[in-house]
């Protein structure tokens, strides 16, 4: 299979599942019977011309399918109902408020989990059955096993109040003036307008949170390295490598490492879930203004379209990173292609 | 007497070759460390709910009877885990929702076992539309983080200890199903497989005689491992109040609740979080040596 053809039938089954996602919201969506009762929460009860009136609007007599019809013809004009927990704004704009700050939380996460979980990855196989190979495991076994609420509050106690190093919460120091949105990623559009005050207090605000994340998260990325390390090491291109008279050091590093990064990339989008999945409890804890703070919001608050939108954009972004996943990998490892 | 061969032979789990199998288990120290952990949280788990459907108290405490202690006041022999905020023993709270995530891990695996057992090795075994049509659904469940699944059909059904494990039921057995798929296609292509087939024994005798014992042990493996995973996801909806109803106790909601006190009183938050962390560390240590064992590692 040559890779336009790869790529063609990746896209086309990420087009699919996203459908399937939606099915699956829509189904838990009516799940509830009228969904109006849910929207509308105490209201429905309050006002009984609102609810006929959302009926009307929302079709909700008409037949399932032409209401599923309406559903994803309102979702690809990025209509998303309104959100009762935050006073009936439309969904898609606080999710266009929140979703950046996941995104930097996210990113954050991802370079901190990558730095931990390779470094970590090369001592442990560099020093395979000694000591520094049996406390790495111990540290990424203990970071795993640890729900990242957990993690979260040791941080909290260790940097915040013994120390007193970084911010307790916040996404940015109170008072700074959000930068003009232009990528409406608010650190990258502070990075491209120079207002470095705003950046590094976002910094310090955001180290914390997406550290907590890497730390129940890096373990993913060591353990698949060290086994990888180890496999790689035994291969005969190695052993070529040492027979050239290349020094131990350049095999490690030019032969060995490259190599075994490979299946890491297969892990990825277990990786990105595990952070998703982690940034609804830290946000809370660090009172970050991202979606995981809405989505709990909206849990508490019952409010339905919140949750599956939120659903949705989570599926979105783990569909997007398991096709990015994919591309790369036939990029890297031609071999792949042949299968 | 004849000379026996001196060969080393599987020793303890020798015996449970019924499960495994052709693969010999030998125990090694992980499995001893992780299986002491797990009998340790699950001997409790079921001593509580013995006593809970006896009526007796074992706790040293009741766990639900405010200012048996000085509000506030931290670990010290007579309450080893502190009081909380009203003068409960965290002692006994803590012991009394061990049943919950233990038994969720238990259930929800069992369940997703043994569904996607069946309909893992059928679409494996029979391929087709509906081989195609599993995969597909699996992709589409593998999109979104279980954690989040959960919360949107826990919010559908409403909050309580028995819709929070339907909601996890629901979304873990996909992964079973399709590790159960994959196995079936390794296997369907043995030599004995053929050989049943050629003896002309009709689908589901060769699902059940040859495929189930042969794939079993791979998910038992991954089994063992997951629990682990379901406890923090459980714990983790728990967190968010999601579980049982207050004033019953839980450790995930234990840890949300206290989360004010992190400063002034640590012990109310950190037992708890700890004791999710060692349990799910005991599963964790257990399937990996169960895994290394069955390799021969």
């Amino acid at each position: 299979m040559d890779i336009g053809r790869y790529i063609a039938r990746r896209l086309f089954l990420a087009i699919f599942v996203l459908l399937g996602v939606l099915v699956i919201t829509f189904i838990l969506s009516h799940s509830y019977g009228n969904p109006i009762y849910a929207w509308l929460g105490k209201n429905a009860a309050l006002h009984p011309n609102l609810v006929k009136l959302y009926e009307a609007k929302y079709h909700l007599n008409a037949p399932i399918y032409v209401q599923f019809y309406y559903y994803v013809a309102g979702l690809a004009q990025g209509n998303l109902g309104v959100s009762p927990s935050r006073g009936f704004e439309p969904v898609s704009t606080v999710i266009e408020q929140t979703l950046p700050y996941t995104l930097q939380i996210a990113f954050f996460a991802i370079v901190l989990t990558l730095l931990l979980g390779i470094g970590l990855g090369i001592v442990a196989s560099f020093y395979y059955k000694k000591p520094a190979d049996y406390s790495v495991r111990a540290f990424y076994l203990a970071g795993y096993a640890s729900p990242s609420f957990f993690v979260a509050l040791i941080l909290l106690i260790v940097f915040v109040y013994l120390f007193h190093l970084l911010p307790s919460g916040g996404a940015v120091t109170t008072g700074l003036m959000t930068p003009s949105p232009i990528t409406r990623i608010p650190m990258l559009d502070a990075l491209i307008e120079g207002n470095f005050t705003y950046f590094f207090s976002a910094l310090q605000h955001v180290i914390l949170p997406s550290l907590a994340l890497a730390l129940t998260t890096f373990g993913i990325v060591t353990r698949i390295l060290r086994s990888s390390v180890l496999d790689v090491m035994q291969s005969n291109f190695i052993r070529t490598a040492r027979a050239k008279g290349v020094d131990e050091r350049s095999v490690f590093l030019k032969h060995g490492l490259r190599n075994a990064m490979i299946p890491v990339i297969t892990v990825s989008s277990l990786i990105v879930t595990f952070l998703l999945t982690g940034t609804v409890f830290v946000e809370n804890i660090f009172s970050y203004p991202g979606m995981g703070q809405y989505v709990v919001q909206a849990l508490l608050g019952q409010d339905f379209p919140g949750i599956l939108a939120c659903t949705l954009i989570y599926a979105v972004l783990i569909v997007l990173t398991n096709l990015t996943a994919d591309i790369l990998y036939v990029v890297i490892d031609p071999q792949i292609r042949l299968s | 007497m004849t000379e026996t061969k001196k060969e080393k032979g599987p020793r303890g789990l020798g015996r449970l070759s019924f499960i495994t199998g052709e693969a010999k288990v030998s125990v090694n120290k992980e499995m001893i460390i992780g299986g002491a952990i797990i009998l340790f949280f699950v001997v409790v788990a079921v001593a509580v709910e013995i006593a809970a459907l006896l009526h007796i108290t074992i706790t040293p405490y009741n766990p639900l009877t405010p200012n048996v202690g000085t509000p506030l006041s931290p670990p010290t022999l007579d309450h080893l885990m502190g009081t909380d905020t009203l003068g409960r023993d965290q002692f006994s709270r803590i012991l009394t929702a061990t049943p919950n995530a233990i038994a969720i891990g238990f259930v929800v695996i069992g369940f997703s076992m043994a569904l996607g057992l069946s309909i893992g090795s059928f679409a494996g075994f029979h391929g087709g539309i509906f081989d195609e049509a599993l995969m597909r659904m699996t992709d589409i469940f593998f999109a979104i983080p279980a954690l989040i699944l959960a919360i949107a059909i826990v919010a559908a059904l409403g909050a309580s200890l028995l819709n929070l494990t339907v909601a996890l039921m629901i979304v873990w057995w996909p992964a079973y199903a399709r590790l159960a798929r994959g196995e079936t296609l390794k296997v369907s292509h043995q030599n004995y497989i053929e050989a049943a087939r050629t003896s002309g024994f009709g689908s589901s005798r060769i699902i059940f005689r040859h495929v189930l014992p042969n794939i079993f042990l791979t998910l038992l493996v991954y089994a063992t491992l997951d629990i682990g995973t379901v406890i923090l996801v459980y714990s983790g909806l728990s967190y968010l109040g999601l579980s049982v109803a207050p004033p019953a106790p839980d450790w995930g909601y234990m840890v949300a609740s206290f989360e004010d006190y992190l400063i002034s009183d640590p012990w109310l938050p950190l037992f708890p979080g700890l004791l999710i962390a060692l349990g799910v560390i005991g599963f964790s240590v257990f399937g990996d040596g169960f895994r290394d064992a069955i390799s021969g590692n």
